[in-house]
């Protein structure tokens, strides 16, 4: 059972605050999908998710679950789990109590409930931890009995704030995995909220990018890299090193470098963005191949960061860390066009 | 090690001071109530506490105190804690009503006596009141049931509840509850089952010191109870004050029976709250 | 900074928003309140002002009339007749209130230095017994403290302490040292100690390195603990009473002998009224130090 999560038009700005911290973010999450909202902190990402489990009241717009506003009903009533960035289990209450906690809330009989606990412990591999004290977990425990008690009662979306930033980066790459396989059995609609680019690109199969209160860029994870939106995605998402200023035409972008083909809807001046791993060394049959001066190379150990200059224009790239360059050497570059993007300066 | 010899010396003073002073003194009533030390007459044994259980006014003091402090307790928890649960939403209400409560705090337990006095007495301003809408109030000062006694602790120490459940509301109980409202709780259910469970070391806490206090209180019945039956604090001073030496035992006895008596609660809250408290900070250790 | 942690919820943000209504609502953009959740909350603040002062104005009142005929519910007549009487030449009410201010500074005095010093001690050193330790500083909350003097008051007597200042003064000194203790320990918390082996590492010795570091920090406590160290004196009835023997007249003494004794109402309200100013003085001008420190109220409320 599942839901799809509307968000339109959104507006929220606290009381006393000058300026909005959401303004018109329209979001469609459709159901069984799983959607990251990627910003950094202080873009609204957490405000928004607040509004649509139902603990902050936006300013304007609307939240549709399965095609009903929602904004007039309390969190109880919206049939969503919410994980926040801290577990946040009862004291009080025993880890498979925690879990049942939702469950016994609907007045679920006691055999179902049990059955329902054992596999959800078995689902986040804490078999026979039932019985013990949150105080007894790992933080990483905590978090997978958190996960499990917000999806016992199998809501019909999943609501994640920044689930692991508290956990250590082994950690979290187990928990990402964890989540995508607890997402294939449960399938409850997803929204999960992240200032960490790998978590969101890892975990969700569409992103969107939250900077100052809007909407900067939604698309699928491999598209935002490629083809960032404006210039601020392209930084945010540290794919600003290359910005060519230069002019866009139908298929092509003529900048200091030549002409390069490329396919871009943007027309006039423009900058164009590659991002320095997707630079290649060497001739390749066909267009955007431009001749090049090595002029500077740091030897990083897993990885070579080089500077070039091509047509007075300064080019960042990185490559492995045994190809045979130094400084001085002249080089053919190929900047394939998948990956050239033009962006408003 | 160094460090710990410091710690010592640093605890030292303000140690000796409590158990010179305090335990010393408490040390020798027992000594005393046993005939074992003092100006007494009383043979060495247990002969002050039988003289002091024996007969009526003893088992209706007994009986008086644990009305008024098991009542007493009771009402202060419940309206501190309601106070606190209608209060807690707003922040400037909150603060304002902090301090209103924290005001009262200081005020002795004497002078708020006098204030329940002369507003519950039979001339009082609530009798004046009753009586201009028309209605004729039993006697609530110096009354069977101690009705008197019971307002001036309640009034006293329901604020005291309402700031330590507001202290204790200030933690993490908020996001607790708000976690538990996204997992389908109405607001009862998050009350029962969440709230409630939360606070309950801090309330059993508070509710131990008041019901101890109020077992060993002595100003508030003397203005406001009753010549008999008296409650122990009561009692206890009136035969340590009497002109018979032997009196001086007796008092003590009842003395330190009130201390047992307290003291028992405390252990039994320690034991309640054991588990509680380990439920709550287990989290953090 | 515009963004709130969910979790952390560090701006009021309107989250928690009182679930209790949530009826149908039409065309409603901005948050809805409901009725009975925006009246309660004055309506608690204001019982709660009435609770707290409501039993003290009568008092007031009482104190400026020597006529007020029941069932009137308004004095006959003001005077100052219960003032001439309190603060008359009979009386010895200026008297008492030195009396209670000397005893009260000794005690505030004496109960500061050991508790600031224990609850540095507590707060920052590893102690053998700390249980214990704690259990016993514990004590005089849990024990009334008459049965304590009842039974010292013999050792008084012969140590010719009884019926003296200082036999009072020693009587309550161990209360307010245990709540100073535990209040001080709380303050030595919040200060680090790093900052004093930092002061040692540039050169200040032990004491300088208390004395310019943490005490700076630690001021504000200090007097918070002053303050409650002398309520609790100030606030003595039954100690005062069994070691001072009525010799030592202190003003709750004075108190309970007018109002038991005298049936003077108004001299009662007036001396009562001068009993109850020092609290409510101090605590409202500390009300900014108490704030977060609630558990400090612990040992005035007896």
């Amino acid at each position: 059972m599942t839901t799809d999560i509307t968000i339109a038009d959104l507006d929220h700005t606290y009381p006393g605050a000058t300026t909005p911290t959401l303004r018109r973010v329209s979001l469609e999450v459709p159901a069984g999908t799983r959607t990251a909202v990627l910003g950094p902190s202080g873009s609204g990402k957490s405000t928004l998710l607040s509004i649509v489990a139902g603990l902050s009241t936006p300013t304007g717009g609307d939240v549709r679950l399965a095609g009903h506003s929602v904004l007039h009903q309390p969190p109880h009533r919206r049939d969503l789990g919410v994980v926040f960035q801290r577990p946040l289990l009862f004291p009080h209450l025993t880890v498979a109590e925690n879990i049942a906690f939702g469950l016994r809330m609907r007045g679920t009989d006691r055999a179902a409930i049990r059955r329902r606990v054992t596999e959800l412990l078995d689902a986040v591999a804490l078999p026979g931890y039932g019985e013990r004290r949150s105080g007894e977990l790992s933080g990483g425990q905590q978090q997978r009995v958190a996960l499990a008690r917000a999806l016992a009662a199998r809501p019909g979306v999943l609501l994640l704030d920044e689930p692991f930033s508290a956990l250590d980066p082994q950690l979290r790459g187990d928990m990402r995995a964890l989540l995508t396989e607890l997402h294939r059995r449960e399938g409850s609609t997803t929204l999960f909220v992240t200032h960490d680019r790998d978590e969101a690109t890892d975990v969700a199969d569409t992103v969107t990018v939250l900077l100052d209160g809007r909407v900067a860029q939604h698309a699928p994870p491999a598209d935002l890299f490629r083809r960032p939106a404006t210039l601020t995605v392209a930084r945010f998402l540290g794919g600003a090193g290359n910005a060519i200023p230069g002019t866009a035409s139908a298929g092509h972008f003529d900048c200091p470098l030549g002409r390069l083909r490329l396919d871009t809807d943007h027309r006039g001046a423009g900058l164009l963005l590659i991002r320095p791993a997707a630079i290649v060394v060497g001739d390749h049959p066909g267009d955007n191949v431009v001749p090049a001066t090595i002029t500077a190379v740091t030897d990083r150990g897993t990885h070579l960061d080089i500077q070039a200059t091509s047509g007075g224009v300064t080019l960042q790239l990185t490559t492995g860390p045994a190809a045979p360059l130094r400084p001085g050497d002249d080089t053919p570059l190929w900047l394939p066009p998948a990956h050239l993007s033009v962006v408003t300066p | 090690m160094n460090h710990r010899r410091t710690g010592l010396l640093l605890i030292l003073p303000a140690l000796a001071t409590v158990v010179l002073l305090f335990g010393g003194g408490l040390g020798y009533g027992f000594a005393q109530s046993l005939g074992l030390a003092g100006f007494t007459d009383t043979p060495v044994g247990l002969a002050a506490y039988q003289r002091v259980t024996d007969g009526p006014a003893f088992t209706n003091g007994l009986l008086l105190s644990l009305w008024i402090s098991t009542v007493a307790t009771g009402l202060a928890v419940a309206v501190g804690v309601a106070a606190a649960l209608a209060l807690r939403r707003t922040a400037p209400g909150r603060r304002a009503a902090t301090f209103l409560a924290q005001l009262g705090l200081p005020v002795p337990h004497l002078i708020g006596a006098v204030a329940i006095g002369l507003l519950l007495a039979d001339s009082g301003l609530l009798a004046r009141a009753a009586r201009t809408v028309g209605v004729a109030l039993p006697a609530l000062v110096a009354d069977p049931h101690a009705v008197a006694v019971i307002a001036e602790y309640v009034w006293k120490e329901a604020p005291f509840v309402l700031i330590v459940v507001l202290a204790a509301l200030g933690g993490p109980v908020a996001e607790h509850e708000r976690v538990a409202a996204t997992l389908g709780a109405r607001p009862r259910q998050v009350l029962r089952h969440v709230t409630l469970p939360l606070l309950a070391p801090s309330i059993l806490a508070v509710a131990v010191l008041i019901f101890a206090f109020t077992l060993g209180a002595y100003e508030v019945p003397a203005l406001l109870g009753r010549a008999y039956p008296q409650p122990l604090p009561v009692l206890a001073y009136q035969r340590f004050a009497a002109a018979e030496l032997s009196g001086r035992a007796e008092g003590i006895a009842i003395a330190l029976l009130i201390a047992v008596i307290a003291v028992a609660a405390a252990l039994a809250y320690t034991g309640a709250s054991r588990r509680a408290v380990g439920r709550v900070t287990g989290a953090r250790r | 900074m515009t963004e709130t942690g969910l979790a952390t919820g560090s701006r009021p943000v309107q989250g928690a928003r009182p679930v209790s209504g949530a009826g149908p609502v039409r065309g409603a953009r901005r948050p809805r309140r409901p009725l009975g959740v925006g009246l309660a909350r004055p309506t608690v603040l204001i019982l709660t002002g009435l609770w707290v002062a409501g039993p003290l104005l009568p008092l007031a009142v009482q104190a400026f009339t020597d006529q007020w005929f029941y069932p009137d519910l308004w004095p006959n007549r003001w005077s100052l007749a219960g003032w001439e009487q309190a603060l008359g030449p009979q009386s010895r009410l200026a008297e008492a209130v030195a009396t209670s201010i000397g005893i009260g500074a000794a005690v505030a005095a004496l109960a500061t230095a050991l508790g600031a010093a224990a609850g540095r001690a507590l707060a920052w050193h590893r102690l053998p017994g700390r249980r214990l330790i704690e259990l016993v500083l514990l004590a005089p909350v849990l024990v009334p403290p008459f049965a304590v003097a009842m039974g010292a008051q013999v050792v008084y007597l012969r140590a010719g302490l009884a019926d003296s200042l200082t036999g009072v003064v020693l009587a309550q000194l161990p209360a307010a040292t245990a709540y100073a203790t535990l209040l001080m320990s709380g303050m030595w918390a919040g200060v680090d100690p790093a900052l004093e082996r930092q002061a040692r590492t540039l050169g200040a010795g032990a004491w300088r390195a208390f004395r310019e570091v943490s005490l700076p920090q630690l001021r504000g406590g200090l007097v918070v603990a002053a303050m409650f160290a002398f309520l609790i004196s100030w606030s003595d009835y039954l100690l005062t009473l069994l070691i001072g023997g009525g010799v030592v007249t202190t003003v709750p003494l004075l108190l309970f002998a007018t109002a038991a004794g005298s049936g003077n109402q108004a001299a009662t309200a007036a001396i009562a009224l001068v009993a109850v100013a020092p609290p409510l003085l101090l605590t409202a001008l500390a009300a900014r130090q108490l704030a977060g420190r609630d558990t400090a109220l612990l040992g005035v409320g007896r």
